[in-house]
């Protein structure tokens, strides 16, 4: 492999797992915290890719706003789904949540093409990053990818802080490994729970609204990634934000060198790291004991 | 797991819509209320999954011809039965078993999924009806699959790109690396390709096979950097599409390395998403809106005026499945008992398509245009004929 | 007034009686200890009054409330504190951490849950002093699940005392400890029992006869006895049912 190849997919692997990151993030939290397989968190992705469309190139507001409506419309929406369906089914068995959850991903699928068509539609990059950075003659990249890995970053880091830092995260932290104990101390789980169903949500929506100018906006959008995204989750350890962010990183990178170094069977690459991963660690990198 | 997940989503499917009350429907019999003895037809077609636009559109087309033919194919009132295969041959199979045997159609047009054809192929001739297939386009059914009731009003996917190999060479490009989805269309339409561009003297230098399920494709397009082919010949189709024509711009890649492919890359009901990542990407194919004949102009006239909507390459299949029925019924008098002669009927079919002209070739696939197209500013533009009446090849036909 | 007060409290795991018609009164400032052959129903007992499960029949009151139907959460707020079966410490956290996730739920919740947990003075003094009442040898900087067992079970013990509970519930506190590790917990509770009341439920019948001030026996579910540890001591048929296996 040439240098200028492997820095382009080094490049690629990190933007592809930072993508990545913002989703599977939601979904670990969710199972870590709340123990719910939310297999329609990918319906969240879905609608923020929506929603900016719908603001930014429809009505055509400003799209710092279209983007922040669109989040908080995604928040507001997953918090209905959290109290309405999520919530009854904290102590239900695995298999209920996962056929719940399904059934979800089909109805806003489903209402996706009542309300937008079952055209595929776009979202336009900005035009202040358009174009690509030259950085030789063989290593072009182009610059909205660099701005997404660098959010992709940022939010890495924000959530580490919260996580790490603040009074939410150290009961998230409690509520991962035992949520009885974290009431026996007097903690309302119920707010937690929202807030980070929440939070989830949120970052779901960005990677949407981010993801939208490069990959297309239609039904069933939500579908493709979310699989990738339970594999980083899987890989990283379920219910833990530091296993969901080296598996997003791993599945980035395993990704991208996998297209270039096998490309006849790329698409199982990552699925043979999951595998391996398993075997070694049958709980995921960071993940704890049942 | 992934059983329960396919049961489950069935399940959830007539559940979420019982809820929605959607107005997705599995069979709805569209009754044309006129004298005895009407032709009944089932549409069998994808109306919901990745495909369903095609069944929506080619349904549109369908609809369109049948009314201005005011609702009569050789003087019978027609009935149609739709169903919806849903891009699954399980479903497809039941859907057609129950068109076919229970209602009793006289004939059937369906479908769009290469995967689902050869069940409902099966169903239909088993059941000695004919069968106009609207879009699905897997060589093997106008090769070896082939039979006298089973007619094609769309293309084989060898004859959609096998014309661009030699055509390409002719522009210029020496060295050519290609992409396609990783199916069997995708493989067939690029390998038609890439065989004539061989003969012609080319040299295919890579080819590359994304997933149906792949979201970025930015991961390839270091390769392509690297070897700086002279051209990038492809098959992506749908949402796939979008993603493909969008990164390859963004990308930088456009401008280095020109993008070419079968027509669905750019097809009409896709550019408003591709947006300017389109413009100046040339396809090959059989159909443009903006084709240049007086039956394509009032096609387009007409169909807008009784659709509100834009013609396109679906709605065209769908009108002209309907046209290949009507004309064939026509020469037998509405007579459809006697298979050997309705086979007869159909196949000497010929008639000015939007998209030219159209006969059938002995394995009852079109002869017809194949056309360079190009996008730009949102509109597909045909800028030559690449090579007049394409025959698929007719050998491993033993009709 | 007693400080809790069961009546009639009954839970059925579908036609097992796991817990039948138990009515007991704890006092404040006493030390109750609850006893029993494995099976006999302690621990559902236990996760009635806390709320881990919702009761089948009968009610309880805290302080005069009826507090039947209220949520675990609910309940710890109001006073009642427990201790786990299970080593009950989160394990990722340090041992700092442990006892500040405990103390903060004692101090007004109107902070925003983003600020940084680090910044409450008064929650930090409270730690400190906890701190102090225990005899850990780790770092408070440890992570939880690095300490020994008996240092995970004093941690837990820890976090109690900084919620102060009124009621203070403790299930097993000794088990798996070693003797040395046993009699320093007998202080501790000594000590915290000058200030809390103290619910244990218990194996060890050194702890228990040398702690507790009532005992109550519970076999198959239903209360044998109920009563000082002379009179338990005394009383044949909890020898027979209980104390003579031990013997």
């Amino acid at each position: 492999m040439q240098l200028s190849t492997f820095l382009i997919q080094l490049l690629n692997g990190l933007q592809y797992g930072m993508l990545l990151f913002l989703i599977a993030s939601g979904l670990t939290l969710t199972f870590g915290v709340m123990g719910i397989i939310n297999l329609a968190h990918g319906a969240f992705f879905m609608i923020g890719a929506y929603l900016v469309f719908q603001f930014a190139r429809i009505y055509e507001w400003p799209l710092p706003l279209a983007c922040a409506s669109a989040i908080v419309a995604v928040v507001v929406l997953g918090s209905i789904v959290e109290r309405a369906v999520l919530a009854p089914l904290v102590d239900r068995d695995h298999l209920d949540q996962v056929l719940v959850t399904y059934g979800l991903i089909l109805i806003f699928d489903e209402l996706a093409v009542v309300l937008w068509g079952k055209d595929v539609h776009a979202a336009e990059i900005p035009a202040m990053l358009r174009g690509s950075v030259h950085i030789s003659d063989m290593i072009v990249y182009p610059v909205y990818r660099l701005a997404l890995a660098g959010a992709g970053l940022v939010c890495a880091i924000g959530l580490y802080l919260i996580v790490a830092k603040t009074r939410i995260g150290m009961i998230v932290r409690a509520g991962s490994h035992d949520r009885s104990m974290v009431s026996a101390l007097g903690i309302n789980v119920g707010p937690v729970f929202a807030l980070v169903f929440g939070l989830g949500a949120a970052l779901a929506a960005l990677a949407g609204i981010l993801a939208a100018p490069i990959l297309s906006v239609s039904p069933g959008m939500g579908d493709k990634i979310i699989i990738i995204a339970f594999v980083v989750v899987v890989i990283g350890g379920i219910g833990s934000i530091k296993g969901a962010f080296v598996g997003a990183l791993l599945v980035g990178l395993f990704d991208s060198f996998g297209k270039v170094l096998f490309p006849t069977v790329s698409s199982l690459v990552i699925y043979a790291l999951m595998a391996l991963i398993l075997v070694w660690r049958p709980n995921g990198l960071f993940g704890k004991a049942a | 797991m992934t059983k329960d997940i396919t049961f489950s989503r069935r399940t959830f499917t007539k559940a979420a819509l019982a809820l929605c009350g959607t107005a997705v429907t599995t069979a709805t019999p569209l009754r044309y209320a006129l004298g005895a003895d009407p032709l009944k037809i089932g549409l069998i077609l994808p109306y919901s999954g990745v495909y369903a636009n095609f069944g929506e559109g080619i349904t549109n087309g369908f609809e369109f011809a049948l009314k201005k033919r005011g609702g009569q194919i050789a003087g019978r009132p027609v009935q149609v039965i739709k169903g919806d295969d849903q891009l699954d041959p399980k479903v497809g199979s039941e859907v057609a078993q129950k068109i076919v045997t229970r209602d009793n159609v006289d004939l059937v047009v369906g479908t769009v999924g290469s995967n689902v054809l050869p069940v409902l192929q099966k169903i239909c001739t088993d059941n000695n009806k004919p069968l106009i297939v609207p879009t699905a386009a897997g060589n093997d059914t106008t090769r070896v699959q082939c039979h006298p009731l089973v007619f094609r009003v769309s293309h084989s996917n060898w004859q959609m790109t096998s014309p661009a190999g030699a055509w390409l060479f002719k522009r210029g490009a020496k060295r050519v690396m290609t992409m396609g989805m990783n199916y069997a269309t995708g493989k067939e339409e690029v390998i038609a390709f890439s065989d004539e561009f061989k003969k012609a003297g080319g040299e295919i230098i890579d080819q590359k096979w994304p997933g149906l399920k792949e979201l970025d494709y930015q991961a390839y397009f270091a390769d392509v950097l690297a070897k700086q082919p002279d051209a990038m010949f492809t098959f992506f189709a749908g949402s796939n599409a979008v993603e493909f024509v969008k990164q390859y711009a963004q990308a930088g890649l456009k401008e280095r390395v020109p993008l070419f492919g079968a027509a669905y890359l750019t097809d009409s009901t896709l550019l408003a998403a591709q947006g300017s990542a389109a413009d100046g990407v040339i396809t090959s194919g059989h159909y443009a809106p903006s084709l240049d004949n007086a039956a394509n102009k009032k096609f387009l006239a007409d169909f807008k005026q009784a659709t509100g909507k834009d013609g396109d390459i679906n709605s065209m299949h769908g009108h002209d499945s309907v046209e290949v029925v009507a004309l064939g019924l026509e020469k037998t008098k509405g007579d459809i008992k006697d298979s050997a002669g309705l086979s007869q009927a159909l196949q000497k079919v010929e008639f000015a398509s939007p998209r030219g002209p159209f006969r059938f070739s002995r394995a009852r696939n079109p002869i017809q245009n194949i056309y360079a197209i190009e996008a730009k500013g949102g509109q597909l533009r045909v800028i030559e004929t690449i090579q007049k009446d394409v025959e698929d090849p007719t050998a491993e036909c033993k009709v | 007034m007693s400080l809790l007060e069961t009546k009639s409290l009954s839970k059925n795991f579908g036609s097992l009686n796991a817990v039948r018609d138990v009515s007991l009164q704890i006092q404040p400032g006493e030390i109750h200890a609850v006893i029993g052959p494995n099976g006999a129903g302690k621990t559902t007992f236990l996760n009635l009054l806390s709320g881990e499960l919702p009761v089948s029949a009968g009610c309880l009151q805290f302080e005069g409330h009826d507090i039947t139907r209220w949520s675990p959460d609910r309940r710890a707020n109001a006073g009642i504190g427990r201790s786990f079966q299970h080593s009950a410490v989160f394990e990722d956290l340090t041992v700092h951490e442990n006892l500040r996730l405990a103390a903060q739920t004692q101090y007004p919740k109107s902070f925003g849950m983003l600020w940084p947990a680090e910044g409450y003075t008064d929650v930090a003094a409270r730690v400190t002093d906890v701190i102090a009442q225990l005899s850990l040898n780790a770092a408070e900087s440890t992570r939880a699940g690095e300490l020994s067992h008996g240092e995970q079970r004093q941690l837990e013990i820890g976090m109690l005392m900084a919620i102060s509970p009124k009621l203070m519930m403790l299930d097993e506190p000794t088990s798996g400890m070693s003797r040395n590790e046993t009699l320093e917990l007998i202080g501790i509770l000594r000590r915290l029992s000058e200030r809390h009341t103290l619910m244990l439920v218990e194996h060890d019948m050194d702890v228990v006869f040398q702690l507790a001030h009532r005992i109550t026996v519970l076999v198959n579910g239903s209360v044998l006895a109920s009563g000082t540890p002379e009179a338990i001591r005394a009383d044949a048929s909890v020898r027979i049912a209980y104390l003579g296996q031990e013997d």
